[in-house]
């Protein structure tokens, strides 16, 4: 009788945190959709998008290549992405910080790095806008249609992307917050990054033994899949790409989980929580 | 006499600003090493379709495209004295704005510079540039010349933000990558339409840049010339523009009441 009324109230607390855990991702969520709509710079990827789009597309007609207009469609979303992480998902703890609201966040009852992640989600997410507007412009400015053969594939990709890149956000916005000195990283990372991944110079242009770095960046999977999901050709290697992408994303997230966890614990043990 | 203190003082505060960025190791192992990327990632793309004359026209057009990027720094930098509360103080006082604001941002134009030049070289040695001598060396005044018209339209967007400083982020990556689509940088002008030409004619860069090809391309130097001197009226253009609108922006962010709100 001890053990059954035991089990069941081990099952109802779990149900319980299950619930509150939920309703917090729910909260954050909707919290962070409003503080979005309200800031011009949360959008900044998406409006610059279609002008890195004119970029590759007019090189590749003015090169008699519209066949290339794939890379026009992907690079540009994946680069969106990866200025959204790093310039502005990354600033949420930092602002956070700024406001002094990161007390209030911390001093509640829900996993402070959990909903962190939830906000970042939601802002990497709208940088996947990026791939409707290369598409029209692609369309309807070059004139070239991009049918995609194999949209369960792109939007697989197009989730896992999103959370790829809110857990890697989430270790630069611990390191951003609280080390200053990783702020020149923040300013010399994109770039360098976007060339070994591949997302739009050939990886084969690049000496061989970085080969290596570029598969543990999640990027270089997205681009791959997503070019293969606009080919007629049946994609090869997705579960592979989607695997190796929800891998990077749950270890980066757990890796920013802890390192988070880690300096909120070293400002609660000084006292400097609510010094900036 | 006054002009020149007030300007001295704002870029004191300016370097400054440039310091609390940048120290030199940071500059070129941190900003370079972005701005090289930038520069590689915009021009080997044409090895997808493995033509190395685009190539080169993509590397000497990102090579200039990138000091817009850096001067570009003096959009949001217009912006900063609103932050740190100085802003009001400024409109307050006696002088104009411009010499104040102008000096602040001056060092972009400084960064911007080296940021191409430094770019220009790198890139011409790591790629084999046709860089043919003496030519060359024209390439020098003519990226001061596109530093300098960057640094007026800049200036003049800075104008802009400072009564909508919401879009200083937004307005200097717009201007880096249009500058990138339509000013020379990726393709000739002359395959957009033709309003988008006579729009892009008006724009820093586009003529400065056709000055640097044409020098490397060992034309006369009436050729180069004749795109120099366009470029420097673009520039002439735009700062007088920028002068007139900074204190214009600071009149009406006084008559509404909006100066201490940022």
């Amino acid at each position: 009788m001890n053990l059954r009324n035991g089990i069941l109230k081990a099952g109802r607390t779990a149900l319980g945190d299950s619930v509150a855990l939920l309703r917090a991702l729910v909260g954050a969520t909707r919290a962070q959709f409003s503080m979005s709509r309200r800031d011009v710079q949360d959008f900044v990827p998406v409006v610059v998008n279609p002008t890195a789009t004119l970029v590759l597309m007019a090189v590749f007609v003015y090169a008699g290549r519209e066949d290339l207009a794939t890379y026009a469609l992907v690079a540009p979303m994946l680069m969106g992405v990866g200025t959204t992480a790093v310039f502005v998902a990354s600033e949420v703890m930092t602002r956070e910080r700024d406001f002094q609201t990161l007390e209030f966040a911390i001093a509640s009852p829900a996993p402070f790095p959990v909903v962190l992640l939830s906000r970042i989600m939601v802002i990497t997410s709208i940088s996947l806008v990026g791939i409707a507007e290369s598409w029209l412009i692609i369309r309807f400015v070059f004139g070239v249609s991009l049918a995609v053969h194999h949209p369960w594939v792109l939007a697989a990709t197009m989730f896992m992307t999103a959370f790829a890149a809110a857990g890697t956000a989430l270790i630069t916005a611990a390191l951003f917050c609280f080390a200053q000195a990783a702020r020149t990283f923040q300013n010399s990372i994109t770039f360098p990054v976007y060339i070994f991944s591949g997302i739009l110079v050939p990886i084969a242009v690049l000496p061989d033994w970085l080969e290596p770095f570029s598969r543990v960046i999640f990027l270089y999977w997205s681009a791959e899949l997503l070019r293969a999901a606009i080919q007629p050709a049946s994609p090869e290697g997705v579960l592979l790409g989607l695997g190796v992408m929800a891998a990077l994303g749950i270890g980066a997230a757990l890796i920013g989980g802890a390192l988070m966890v880690r300096m909120i614990n070293y400002l609660k043990r000084e006292g400097r929580l609510g010094i900036l | 006499m006054n002009f020149i203190r007030l300007f001295r003082l704002g870029l004191f505060v300016g370097t400054r600003d440039f310091t609390m960025f940048w120290n030199w190791k940071t500059w070129f192992g941190g900003w370079m090493v972005q701005i090289l990327a930038q520069a590689t990632f915009y021009s080997l793309f044409a090895r997808l379709f493995d033509s190395p004359e685009h190539e080169q026209y993509l590397l000497i057009g990102n090579a200039v495209a990138v000091g817009v990027s850096a001067v570009g720094w003096t959009i949001p930098s217009t912006t900063w004295d609103r932050w740190t509360g100085v802003y009001p103080l400024l409109v307050i006082a006696p002088a104009s704005l411009v010499p104040a604001v102008m000096g602040r941002t001056f060092i972009w134009f400084a960064s911007g510079l080296a940021t191409s030049l430094v770019t220009f070289f790198v890139l011409g040695l790591v790629f084999d540039l046709n860089l043919p001598w003496p030519s060359t060396m024209l390439v020098i005044p003519l990226v001061v010349l596109t530093s300098a018209s960057t640094f007026s339209f800049s200036l003049f967007l800075g104008a802009v933000v400072l009564r909508k400083s919401q879009l200083r982020n937004l307005l200097l990556t717009l201007m880096t990558t249009g500058v990138r689509a339509f000013c020379g940088v990726s393709v000739p002008i002359a395959f957009w339409p033709e309003y988008v030409q006579f729009i892009v004619k008006l724009l820093p860069i586009t003529h400065g840049l056709q000055a640097i090809r044409l020098a490397l391309d060992e034309a006369s130097l009436a050729a180069i010339l004749q795109s120099a001197a366009l470029e420097i009226a673009v520039a002439m253009g735009w700062i007088i523009i920028a002068v007139l609108a900074m204190d214009r922006m600071a009149d009406a962010g006084r008559k509404d009441g909006s100066i201490e709100f940022i």
